[in-house]
Formats: C-alpha cells, sequence, structure tokens
C-alpha cells in the first residue's frame, strides 16, 4: 500500500485500472454468493444447531446428542442409508446405460428438425409435474396396468409381478425422471467429440468397441462423471417419487425426514437432513478424486 | 490371394477406376494409378479436387462408389480401415490428447497385443528416428506444433504400413517450419523405405519432394509423372497453369515443321518443336514458361523471336519480369535475372523470343 502511494500518479491508475479488469467478473458471482450464502449455509448452520438443541423452539435449549446417537446405533437408520444408495446407485446406473447411447445417437443426428424433435421427446416430459408423472407411473405398472397386462398376453409371467409399491418401481420411475438429467451433460461433452479421433483410432487398428473403449469413452467420461453426480444426487435427496411409488413400504432418507418432521421431532429430521448431505458430499469428492486422474488429461482437450 | 504378374508387385498401391459420389458431387472420377515399393508419390491439386478423398478411399476411411483399390496385389475395397496395411498422418494430426506421447505410439501396437518389452523398443527406435528422444512421457499438449507433426508420424510408421497415407500434414505449421519438415520428411522416407503417399494443395512442396505427382482437378487425375515431366512438359491446361506460371497462346495447327509443328497465333508462326500428332487445323493452346521467354541480346538465336515493346516491368528480387507487347497485341510476361534488366524500361522497343524445345502444345 505505501510502496503504490510512492508511485507517480499515471503508475497508480494504472495499476488501479489492471486491478479494475482483474476483478471486473466479481460482482456478477454476487446473486449466486448472496442465495447460497442466505439460503443454503444458513439454513445447514441452523439444522446443526437444531440437530443438536431438539427444544430450541419451544425456548428451552439444551445440549444434547441424543438424535445423533439414536441414529448411529440403531440398524433400522443404516439399513434406510444402505437403501437410499442402493436405489442411488442402480438408478445411476441404469440413466448412464439409457442416457450414454442416446447423447451419443443424438450427436450424429445432422438434420436440425430432427434434433429438434429428439430435444422435444427428451425434454418435455421435465414440463410436466412430477407427481404426475409418479402417477402415469402408477397406473402403468399397477397389478393391472398396461405393462403387466401386456406381459400376460405375450404369456412371458404368469401371476401379475409386483411393479409399484417396491425399489423397482421407485427405480423405473426415477431413472425416467431423471434420464434428461443423465443425456444432458453427455451430450455436451460427446459432441466436442471430432471424428478424426475415431478415424485415427480406426486406422491404428482399432475395431469400433476398440475405437469406443479406449478413445471415445476416456474423452466423453467427464461428462458421464457429470451425470452420474447428478442423478446420483437427485436419487438419494429424491421424496415425491419414492413417496409415491414406495407406497410407504419402502424406507428411504428423504422418508425418515417426512415422517419426522410431521411428528414435529426436528432434531432427528434435523440429523437426517445433514446425514443425507453429508451422504452426498462424500460420494460426490469421492468420485471426484476417483476420475480426475483419468481426466485431467482430457480436460487440457478443450482448452 | 491371387497369383499376379511380376510387374504388379512392384506396386503397393492400386486404384482401379475409383470413383466417389457424395449425394449430387462425384468427388472422385474414375481414377486410376499405381504407386510403386517405396516411392514418394504425391497427390497435388487445388482444394475440392478430390485428393483427399482419394486417400482416405485408400486407408479405407471412405467406401468408393465404384472401383477396386489394391493393396500389395490384395484386393481391400471390402476391408475396414482397422484390417488394412495402411497407417494415416491426418491433416490436424488427430493425436490422442488423453494419452501420453508413448501411448499415442504404442496405439497400434497394443492392440496387435505384443509384449510391452517389444513395443517399448519399437517405441523408442521410432522416437529416435523422428529425432524425438526421451520424449516418452511428455504430454500432447506439451509439445511444439513441429513436435506434434513428428509424434503424429511415428505413431503411423511405427506400425511399419505397406503405405503411409499423409494429408497435408504440414499445413498448419508457418512456412520456416513446413520448409524444414519438409527436407525431414523426404530423408525419413529415404531412410525407412516406406512407401509415402501424399496429398498436398502446394505445387512447391509437390516438386520438391516427390518422386512421382498425380495432378489431380474436379476428380481426375490430369497426369501422372516425376516433377520435371509435370513442369516441362504439362499435357493439359490445367497442370502448365496450377504448376508454376504460364503464358497461354490460342492458335492453330498451321503445318508440320521438320522437327516438330508450326503453330499460328494471331498471324505469328510459333515453331514447337517434337512430335506433332495433332491435325493441320486443330485449335490449341501453345503454353510458354516466363523463365524461358528471353529478351533483347539473349532472343538472338532463338527460332521464334519478334519485335515487341516493354509494357510493364515489377522488381520481384533475383528476377524481374517484364510485360512485352509482339505485333498483332499479343503480350508476352517474361522473367528475367535483374542484371539482365539493366537498361530496359517501360515503352522500350525489344526483342522478345524463345525455343521451340521450351514451347508446350495443348490440344484444346
Amino acid at each position: 500500500m505505501a510502496r503504490a502511494d510512492v508511485l507517480p500518479l499515471p503508475q497508480r491508475r494504472a495499476i488501479w485500472r489492471v486491478m479494475a479488469r482483474r476483478y471486473a467478473h466479481l460482482p456478477l458471482l454476487a446473486p449466486a454468493v448472496a442465495v447460497s450464502v442466505a439460503v443454503f449455509w444458513a439454513c445447514m448452520a441452523v439444522l446443526v444447531v437444531m440437530s443438536v438443541y431438539p427444544f430450541l423452539a419451544a425456548g428451552t435449549p439444551r445440549f444434547t446428542l441424543d438424535a445423533w446417537q439414536r441414529f448411529l446405533v440403531d440398524p433400522f437408520y443404516w439399513g434406510v442409508v444402505g437403501t437410499t444408495l442402493r436405489i442411488g446407485v442402480v438408478v445411476t446406473a441404469l440413466s448412464l446405460l439409457i442416457g450414454y447411447p442416446t447423447a451419443y445417437a443424438m450427436s450424429k443426428i445432422r438434420r436440425p428438425g430432427w434434433a429438434l424433435a429428439c430435444y422435444v421427446v427428451l425434454f418435455a416430459p421435465i414440463l410436466v409435474s412430477v407427481v404426475v408423472r409418479t402417477y402415469g407411473w402408477l397406473l402403468l405398472l399397477s397389478q393391472t396396468g398396461a405393462v403387466n397386462y401386456v406381459l400376460r398376453t405375450l404369456g412371458l409371467i404368469g401371476q401379475p409381478i409386483p411393479l409399484i409399491f417396491n425399489t423397482t418401481g421407485i427405480i423405473i420411475a426415477m431413472v425416467h425422471i431423471l434420464l434428461p438429467f443423465a443425456v444432458f451433460p453427455i451430450l455436451s461433452v460427446v459432441g466436442q467429440l471430432t471424428s478424426d479421433l475415431k478415424e485415427a483410432a480406426m486406422d491404428l487398428g482399432a475395431n469400433r468397441w476398440q475405437t469406443f473403449r479406449r478413445v471415445t469413452l476416456p474423452l466423453t467420461l467427464p461428462g458421464v462423471v457429470a451425470a452420474a453426480q447428478i442423478v446420483f444426487t437427485l436419487t438419494i435427496s429424491a421424496f415425491v417419487t419414492p413417496f409415491l411409488m414406495g407406497g410407504g413400504k419402502v424406507q428411504i432418507l428423504s422418508g425418515l425426514i417426512y415422517r419426522d418432521m410431521e411428528a414435529v421431532n426436528l432434531a432427528f429430521a434435523s440429523t437426517v437432513a445433514l446425514i443425507l448431505l453429508a451422504l452426498a458430499m462424500a460420494i460426490l469428492a469421492a468420485s471426484n478424486v476417483l476420475v480426475r486422474r483419468s481426466y485431467s488429461r482430457a480436460e487440457v482437450l478443450r482448452t | 490371394m491371387t497369383l499376379v504378374g511380376a510387374d504388379r508387385v512392384e506396386d503397393d498401391v492400386e486404384l482401379r477406376e475409383v470413383s466417389k459420389r457424395f449425394g449430387p458431387v462425384l468427388a472422385v472420377d474414375r481414377v486410376s494409378l499405381q504407386v510403386r515399393r517405396g516411392e514418394f508419390f504425391s497427390l497435388l491439386g487445388p482444394s475440392g479436387c478430390g485428393k483427399t478423398t482419394t486417400l482416405r478411399i485408400i486407408g479405407g476411411l471412405e467406401y468408393p462408389t465404384a472401383g477396386e483399390v489394391v493393396l500389395r496385389g490384395q484386393v481391400v475395397t471390402d476391408v475396414p480401415p482397422y484390417r488394412r496395411a495402411t497407417n494415416m498422418v491426418f491433416q490436424h494430426l488427430a493425436l490422442f490428447p488423453h494419452l501420453a506421447v508413448f501411448e499415442n505410439i504404442a496405439f497400434g501396437l497394443r492392440l496387435r497385443g505384443l509384449p510391452s518389452d517389444v513395443i517399448a523398443r519399437k517405441v523408442d527406435d521410432v522416437l529416435q528416428l523422428v529425432d524425438l528422444p526421451g520424449f516418452g512421457t511428455r504430454e500432447i499438449h506439451q509439445l511444439s506444433g513441429g513436435q506434434k507433426q513428428r509424434v503424429a508420424i511415428a505413431r503411423a510408421l511405427v506400425n511399419e504400413p505397406a503405405v503411409l497415407l499423409l494429408d497435408e500434414p504440414l499445413g498448419a505449421l508457418d512456412l520456416k517450419l513446413r520448409l524444414q519438415m519438409q527436407a525431414e520428411l523426404k530423408a525419413l522416407q529415404h531412410r525407412v523405405g516406406t512407401t509415402f503417399l501424399y496429398v498436398t494443395h502446394d505445387q512447391g512442396e509437390a516438386l520438391t519432394m516427390s518422386d512421382r505427382i498425380a495432378v489431380m482437378n474436379q476428380g481426375r487425375i490430369e497426369q501422372v509423372g516425376t516433377s520435371q515431366e509435370i513442369y516441362a512438359r504439362p499435357q493439359t491446361r490445367f497442370v502448365a497453369a496450377f504448376i508454376g506460371e504460364a503464358n497461354f497462346l490460342e492458335g492453330r495447327i498451321a503445318a508440320s515443321a521438320p522437327d516438330g509443328v508450326l503453330v499460328s497465333v494471331d498471324g505469328l508462326q510459333v515453331r514447337v518443336a517434337g512430335d506433332g500428332s495433332l491435325p493441320v487445323g486443330a485449335p490449341v493452346t501453345v503454353s510458354i514458361r516466363p523463365e524461358h521467354v528471353k529478351l533483347g541480346a539473349a532472343a538472338a538465336g532463338a527460332a521464334n523471336r519478334w519485335d515487341g515493346r516493354v509494357q510493364d516491368m515489377t522488381f520481384m528480387g533475383a528476377v524481374v519480369r517484364a510485360t512485352v507487347a509482339l505485333a498483332s497485341g499479343i503480350a508476352v510476361v517474361a522473367e528475367i535475372q535483374n542484371d539482365a534488366a539493366v537498361g530496359l524500361a517501360p515503352g522500350d522497343a525489344v526483342v522478345a523470343g524463345w525455343a521451340p524445345q521450351h514451347t508446350v502444345v495443348l490440344a484444346r
């Protein structure tokens, strides 16, 4: 500071200009930072406080770890964590398996009309309420629904198979709802892949599968990871679809939060919410660390 | 495999009446050519002439609409690129950004399932060959343009292809580096003895590097020959205009002379050396390179010699270009050494002439 003062005026002005240019983008961040700090991090802090001061609202705060202890020692709650993670993993895997080929095919469409049609078909369901879509799936998948009817008519099954009020139903509906969130990040990366890298691989002796395995997949991995992270976090924190499709028979973490909020058991609800958050963050961090090495080179490609 | 004649075995690549149609566009039009073993062969032509498509057909990256591709005596038209004994150096190199230099070069060897010690030795050898020893651990983005170029060549060469296909690989480099890489590429080809099939739109590049050149235009091969043949004996007006520069005079065959033909051009009788296979009266174009047009005393012995007047002079460094208007209004461009141009100025009367053996007759 003192040194800047001894500089002649034109130079001081030049320094200010450089600083102004360097930090000119900061005001653009302000709204997002403000919302994030006020709504998210402040609420998180409140959650932490509420999970250890159960009677804060009643005006008799008393520090206790009862809620945390109850969650962590009861195997039932670990089972709920397991179910939640299992649904998250299966939905993520299925969304990627369906979403990757979809994104790949969409990137190949050259006619603008057809590309637009694809986007509309894939993304239009987002415009329909999740509740409406979930009830649609309940109709389709029920014992007397269209899916069981077709399977029985074709003679593939003798008795209707239970597709709702269990994890199968949750998984089917979640994959449908979250598929656009898997396709979009992959599409944005696959679209940047130039055909000459694939041609180079084939020229060097790679058949189609080897080309995919050794060139296309590694170079599109950043998009796949982004898609997986989005789908996974949305799945484990989803409430409406698991609640309706599970029919109260499948316990997941978001259902626990709802149950304890209804019962005005705020300390336990806060604890479950924080555990859900911790799980999501831990899995995101782990996946980031795992793939960073493999795709740090691919990042360079796009700079 | 079929039995083939001894002369056929000498060819590494043969195209038989190959055509490629993209919708309404005929990109390659009945192209036939033979590339001999160990040859540096160039496909030269303006952009859009079909040279890259022809190269990609040989590499298997395009499927021809008609015709056959033969590699070392075997028809490979239906063989996919990954089972062809060709390797390509792509125009934009197409190095794998997610792999280091070593893995880029080892890509083809790994797919062939070679043991890792053999792969390591081959990669080291080829890095030595392209003058990049110890570069195996570098990432692609750490390399300069010229180094990327060499890695791309190494990645293709390490597979020991029957023919190395090069698609304008020097196009992205600046002039100085391009000239250096031309010399290195030619020297490399000499060392390894692999057949090189080189696509370029740069006539200078093709003339300096190639053993033989095929000049292409609008999907067809106009002429195949050595650099000297293509330059000194162009067979079509396109070749004469595309390679170097030329004066074109429109005329008709007037008579056959003892050692050539006489062409009448707007009243001038131009002597042309060589066998006159064209009938008297046939419309022709006469082509003369500017450096063969002599002015003043230098034109004294020339059989084609007329009085004219200097219209315009342009100093170009080592040479001076002078436009001379002959009687009857024909203008020819002469390129003369700058010391021979001393004392010459626009408006001066001057004699211009050229020898019959430097005059080429092209059928119209």
